[in-house]
């Protein structure tokens, strides 16, 4: 056994791990090489542009389910790698080469791209010598359109085992997102800062993780025990029986803090100081996610979003019926008797959707989506909502329609939904008598016409994502303008009152299950606009409940109102922050979301 | 042709985001945007030509407009910098 030893490097997220060493290489570059005849260039120039162009699409299409997951400043890193693919600084330098130097793209793609990271990496500063993992990674999903299949490494989502501590040169904005949480525990690297991809990507995950640990490579070896401290910045080789009793003290006070927080989330529904019941559910996108739904006490589903299943795999093949029916019921039976909002798929946008539309649309966020998209593809949809019937028994699913503009589509499913269980039912299938059909409200026509659709749905889920998006006519994938997208805006705060209203007026359930809810500061102004149900990511579910128990109904309500006659979002945040301030000690304060 | 000089006062400097939001802001008009650092003077409209420009905090730039929509085009860039990229910290 190799002798104990330590290294330093940069915290970047806390907390200890504890795992076996899986060594993560960067790619070597072996790009196929060949010399072309004169006449092929014409045509190796047009397949490079052919690659360069779906790349772009591709790279655009992670951004947005990045951004969906993680948020905007993540996929901000995959909008500038796009923004590469455009640049006459990186395709003038692979068209030279493919023109002068007679060789295949993949070649050119490859010696250009090593020539520029070699420039980046000369670069005097850590921070931006950094961006030579984002060259790498662009010029990987081109070469990947050109069909190079060199990348021989086991995929991110292979790595076998449990309790893996990754151990890199570097991780790639690509490599990071597709980090098998479930498996790895956390990770080290060679290179690497505190504004880095990967660190930005391991506080999100809450995994430890330490970068710019010099001669890393050198010392870890495969399966070594590691110990990685992402408090002090330390991973440890092998450590003695006593270092590792020092850090399974630290990681069990550790762990005994978040249990508490989160047996009391487990312990059942958070009802406020004035005794109204507060249903905090969860968002997931995977079935695996089922099992986070459950640590950390989440009342629910608030919002499954179910075409992240078929985006994940990078190709849009949906599966049959029974395969869907498979997934459903399995998660429903997994959290019965808890009810689960299965949203039908919202794709199109920026999520899968040239292949779904078929054309390039100038606007997608205003284009064919969600419910459009769906009933414009009839044979698809039809399948999906089979799919949830057939699986309704085993669980309590409650069906949602997302990017509702109008009361004729909610009609227009529910016909279809209809026809679905008839077809069943004469199948001899079982069914529920009926399984509830909400409209996602995140359109302004529905969140101001909602007293019309609130009598045709049995619920109502604010999107508060896309309404403030709409409203505010602000996109929030473009950083341009993500300081113009603020949830405390006068419209926004309206919009939800009046939907709250004819939710209440209706007596139909009402949820919201955007980013907002999880923010401890507009949770305090969605429960005094009268919200009762929210979702959001599991891990921020503790946190809520525990806040939901600290206030009451009556409280927020003053302040909502309070809120509701100020002028600017500035002004409702100020507000907002200093009656955090006056209603709860400093003890159970929560930190309000950057 | 216009010329000014900017300095960079967000905590990053011109790093990849700050970068892709100056790009798409100059994609915006038909003139020549260039910023020099140096001696070195890039593309504002290529991402990895204000990338390798490595300007931190502090870094002044030297912004030149040359075209129809200049003047514009001075007044966007300037504001940019001047909000700090809009960046929260």
């Amino acid at each position: 056994m190799k002798r104990a030893l330590s290294l330093s490097g940069i915290p970047v997220s806390p907390g200890v791990a504890v795992g076996r060493a899986v060594l993560w290489l960067s790619r070597e570059d072996t790009a196929p090489h060949r010399t072309i005849e004169p006449e092929e260039i014409p045509d190796e120039l047009e397949r490079f542009r052919r690659a360069i162009e779906s790349a772009i699409v591709e790279i655009q299409s992670t951004a947005a389910q990045v951004n969906d997951r993680l948020g905007p400043d993540y996929a901000a890193i995959f909008h500038a790698h796009a923004m590469v693919l455009k640049d006459r600084a990186f395709v003038g330098p692979v068209e030279t080469r493919i023109l002068k130097e007679a060789v295949n793209a993949e070649w050119a793609v490859s010696e250009t791209t090593k020539a520029l990271v070699g420039t980046f990496r000369d670069l005097p500063d850590e921070d931006l010598a950094l961006r030579a993992t984002d060259l790498d990674d662009v010029s990987r999903v081109v070469r990947k359109h050109l069909g190079d299949e060199s990348d021989s490494r086991l995929r991110m989502e292979d790595l076998a085992g449990e309790a893996i501590v990754l151990i890199a040169d570097e991780l790639t904005p690509s490599d990071a997102v597709r980090i098998p949480r479930d498996r790895v525990v956390g990770f080290a690297t060679e290179r690497g800062g505190a504004t880095s991809h990967a660190a930005i990507l391991a506080r999100s995950f809450g995994i430890p993780a330490v970068v710019g640990v010099q001669r890393l490579l050198e010392a870890v070896g495969e399966d070594d025990r590691v110990v990685v401290d992402g408090r002090d910045g330390i991973v440890w080789r092998e450590p003695s029986e006593e270092i590792l009793g020092l850090f399974r003290d630290r990681r069990a006070e550790e762990a005994l803090r978040e249990k508490s927080l989160k047996e009391r989330s487990v312990s059942g529904a958070a009802t406020t100081t004035d005794g109204v019941e507060i249903a905090v559910g969860a968002n997931i996108e995977l079935a695996s996610e089922v099992a986070d739904v459950l640590e950390y006490g989440a009342d629910g589903v608030g919002l499954f979003r179910s075409e992240f299943m078929y985006l994940a795999a990078g190709d849009l093949h949906f599966p049959d019926a029974a395969s869907q029916t498979a997934i459903y019921a399995d998660v429903l039976r997994r959290l019965a008797p808890r009810p689960v909002v299965i949203r039908t798929y919202d794709l199109g946008g920026r999520k899968g959707a040239r292949q779904l539309v078929g054309a390039d649309e100038l606007n997608p966020v205003l284009g064919l989506r969600g419910v459009r998209l769906c009933l414009a593809r009839p044979e698809m949809f039809r399948t999906q909502l089979t799919a949830l019937l057939s699986a309704a028994t085993a669980g309590t699913l409650r069906i949602l329609v997302p990017m509702v503009s109008g009361v004729e589509e909610i009609r227009l499913v529910r016909a279809m939904l209809n026809e679905a269980r008839s077809d069943l039912v004469e199948q001899g299938v079982p069914v529920p008598e009926t399984v509830p059909l909400g409209a996602m409200i995140e359109v302004p026509s529905a969140a101001i016409t909602a007293d019309l659709l609130a009598p045709e749905v049995d619920f109502m889920a604010l999107g508060t994502n896309d309404l403030i998006q709409y409203t505010l006519a602000v996109d929030r994938a473009n950083e341009t303008v993500s300081d113009l997208f603020r949830p405390e805006h006068p419209a926004v705060l309206r919009l939800i009152a009046r939907v709250a209203d004819a939710a209440r007026a209706a007596k139909k359930p009402l949820s919201v299950c955007g980013e907002m809810a999880a923010d401890p500061h507009l949770f305090l102004l969605l429960l005094g606009l009268g919200i009762r149900e929210f979702s959001m990511g599991p891990r921020t579910v503790p946190v809520i409940k525990e806040l939901a128990k600290s206030v009451s109904v009556a409280e927020a309500s003053r302040v909502a109102k309070a809120a509701l006659s100020l002028t600017t979002p500035e002004e409702v945040a100020s507000l907002l922050a200093l009656e955090m301030r006056d209603l709860l000690p400093a003890a159970r304060r929560p930190r309000a979301v950057a | 042709m216009i010329e000014e000089t900017i300095v960079l006062r967000n905590r990053l400097g011109l790093h990849a985001r700050a970068a892709a939001k100056l790009v798409h802001t100059a994609a915006g008009f038909s003139c020549r945007i260039t910023l020099e650092k140096d001696g070195d003077e890039v593309d504002g409209k290529s991402i990895l030509g204000l990338l390798l420009l490595a300007a931190s905090k502090g870094t002044s730039l030297v912004l030149r407009v040359d075209g129809a929509d200049e003047k514009e085009a001075l007044a966007a860039v300037k504001d940019l910098v001047d909000r700090r990229f809009d960046e929260s910290e």
